[in-house]
Formats: structure tokens, sequence, C-alpha cells
């Protein structure tokens, strides 16, 4: 079972051994919607990649966002939006620049490339910017789950039909597969049989999405409600 | 091939993956088999009832219905299975004049009288197969009706 983003924040605060592993873990789940943020702010490359380092650096690292964060207090995806949206008031506020270097060096390297091709191609705010790239980090995450489960289970099929039909297409905007070609790259006997395969997996896939959201949010407010406001950010963009 | 990144809006299609099946699992999969076909459409209901829908669309949506009637995952995706699997056939009949099913009569007329008195369907393809009975009837009067109050749910193999 994949544990919740509360559960992990917990896990941070309780002092655990695997402290540093799991914070690791949160802090590559969504370096990449704290980058977009500052991006859509009108930062270039660099200094966006130097916020960042700095925001995680500081703010998660030091000052320990995530061992003082209070499940009660509501989306896990608020906080952290609002965290930062204090944390550049203040970096705005600075008088004098300052390289910003963490205690221990870099927490990470940040891969941008991706983030800056689809903040060229489409104008975001940075609340959309930060959902965006927010929802594709619970989107990858799925689909990862996903392919390891179905590889598991024998339904590589499955998945690789799923995935040339629909979630390449949808992720990478490659071109959608045609069915024959499926059907003869997988050996399959007819259309429709791989028509179904790709609704079984797409199916699982959506389950496995809201609980993925579920994670992100208290006890106290349903997966849909967020979904909800997942969905009304991203189209309002 | 190049990568693109995904738009906002393909974000959001996949999010409403999330949405549609947790409200209604099953038609959300008739619906999805239903814009593969046709990525215009948004449900199988609008697949099966626009009129831009071709001849060739029909049948394969009655191929993946079928197997969706046969192997669904589920008791209600097989019901939904059978009822689109005759809606797809009525439609036929209806848009285009054709008969895309080698069943007989008496299995058309069972076929399209389940869907017609399922209330759980949408009520326009319900209306799809009453026009459909109304063909077949043109064409074989002495049709028989099926036993009163025990509807056949399914289409007979073909």
């Amino acid at each position: 079972m994949p544990k919740t983003d509360w559960s992990m924040i917990g896990q941070v605060a309780g002092g655990e051994e695997a402290q540093a592993a799991v914070l690791e873990q949160l802090v590559r789940r969504y370096w990449g919607a704290v980058y977009a943020y500052i991006r859509a702010s009108g930062h270039d490359v660099h200094t966006s990649a130097d916020l960042t380092q700095g925001f995680i650096a500081e703010v998660v690292l030091s000052r320990g966002l995530f061992e003082s964060a209070d499940q009660l207090r509501g989306r896990f995806r608020s906080l952290l939006m609002s965290a930062l949206q204090n944390y550049l008031r203040q970096e705005y506020r600075r008088t004098s620049a300052q390289k910003r270097q963490p205690v221990s060096g870099p927490p990470m390297s940040l891969d941008t490339a991706q983030i800056d091709e689809q903040m060229e191609s489409a104008k975001h705010s940075p609340e959309s910017a930060f959902t965006a790239q927010w929802t594709l980090a619970l989107v990858n995450r799925v689909v990862d789950r996903l392919r390891r489960e179905c590889r598991v289970e024998g339904l590589e099929t499955h998945w690789d039909v799923f995935e040339h039909r629909v979630i390449r297409p949808m992720l990478e905007g490659v071109e959608v597969l045609p069915y024959p070609a499926l059907v003869e790259r997988f050996n399959l006997d007819y259309t429709a049989q791989a028509a179904t395969m790709m609704v079984s997996i797409k199916r699982r896939f959506a389950r496995e999405l809201m609980n993925e959201i579920a994670n992100t949010v208290p006890k106290n407010i349903p997966p849909e409600d967020e979904l909800t406001a997942l969905l009304h950010d991203l189209e309002r963009a | 091939m190049t990568k693109k990144p995904p738009s906002d809006e393909r974000l959001a299609r996949i999010l409403r993956w999330a949405m549609e099946s947790s409200s209604q699992p099953a038609m959300a999969a008739a619906d999805w088999l239903a814009c593969d076909i046709d990525d215009r459409c948004n449900s199988a209901a609008d697949l099966l009832l626009s009129e831009q829908t071709t001849l060739i669309q029909l049948r394969q949506a009655k191929s993946v219905f079928k197997t969706m009637r046969i192997v669904g995952e589920t008791p209600a995706d097989r019901r939904i299975g059978a009822r689109l699997y005759a809606a797809s056939i009525a439609a036929g009949l209806v848009r285009h004049n054709e008969r895309i099913s080698r069943q007989s009569n008496r299995a058309l007329y069972r076929g399209f009288s389940a869907l017609l008195n399922d209330r759980r369907m949408p009520n326009n393809l319900r209306d799809l197969a009453g026009m459909a009975l109304c063909v077949l009837k043109q064409q074989q009067p002495t049709l028989e009706q099926t036993p009163d109050g025990i509807p056949s749910l399914e289409i007979d193999d073909e």
C-alpha cells in the first residue's frame, strides 16, 4: 500500500529512522510544483531553480515544514503553496542577494527541462502552474505504480495496450496506436479484445488516481472534493 | 517521436476519468469504449444516437459492447454491455436501415425489448430501441412478443 502524504509527514515529524529517506521522497514528489509556481511568477530558469532549492533547504529542511504540518489544517497542496508564497514574499523583501545553498549541499538536482517546455506552451498563473505540476506528479505516481502492479499480476499486455492507446498519447503527445497495430504487436485475437483490455486498466487507473488524491487530503475531506478543486484550478488556467 | 508535455486540458481529462469512474463505473467504461471509437463523442449514447456515426463505427461499437457483455468485470458491466450491444444493432436499423447482425428477429426483439424496459438506461437509448422494434415489426408483422413480464436480458450469441 502506498503511504499517504500525511502518514509520511507524520513519519518525518516522529523522527523515525527512515526520516531522511521519507523526507527526500516527499521533496521529490513536490519540487516540480514548487519550481513551476516560481517560474510562472516571472523568474528565469536559473533564479527559479535557485529559489526552489532555497525553499526546500530553508523552509522544508531547516524550518521543518513537514514536521510542523498539522493534518487538521487541511489539504497538503494548500499548505505547501501557502508556505511557498510566504517564502517568496520574504525573499522579495530581502535586500542583499545571497547565494542560496543548503547547509549540507543541494538536496537534489533539478531536471527542469520538461517543466520549462510546459511553461512555454501554456500561459500559467503561478497557482495554475503549481496545480498542473502537482497533478502531473500525482498522475506519474499512478502510472509507475500501476505499471509495476500489472507486471507482477501478469497483465503486461493489458498495460501495454493502455499505455500505447491512452496514457502515452495523453502524457507525451505521441500518436495513438491504432487497434489493428496493437492486435498485431501484442498477438491479440481481435480489436474488441484490445479495447476491453484498455478499458479494464483505465478503470483501475481511475481508481488508483482517486486513492492517490485521497492520500493528499486529511480523512475529513472527501477525495472527490479535492478532485473537483484540482479540476477547477486546471480548467481555469 | 517528439514528446510533448501534457497540457492542462489533457491533465484535466485524466482527472475526469476518476470522477466518471467513481460515480457510474460500468457506464463510464462503456462511454470510454465509445469515445475510443469516435473521439468527438462524450458518451456511448452520443455515439449510438449521432447521425454522423457511420455503419463501420456501429459495427465496431457492436463488437466492443458484445465483448463487454461477455467478459465485463461486474454484473453491471455485462448488463450495460448487453444493452449497448442491442442499441448498436438498433442504431444500424433505425439510422441506416441496415441490419448489422445475423441474429434472428426473435432474438433482436428480445434484446430491443430488454433495452426499452430497462429504466436504468438513458431514455434516448430506450427510445432508439422502441424505434428499432417498430422497424422490426414493419419487416415482420407477425413477430411474436416475449412472454409477459419476463423480458430477455440479452441477445443470443452470434
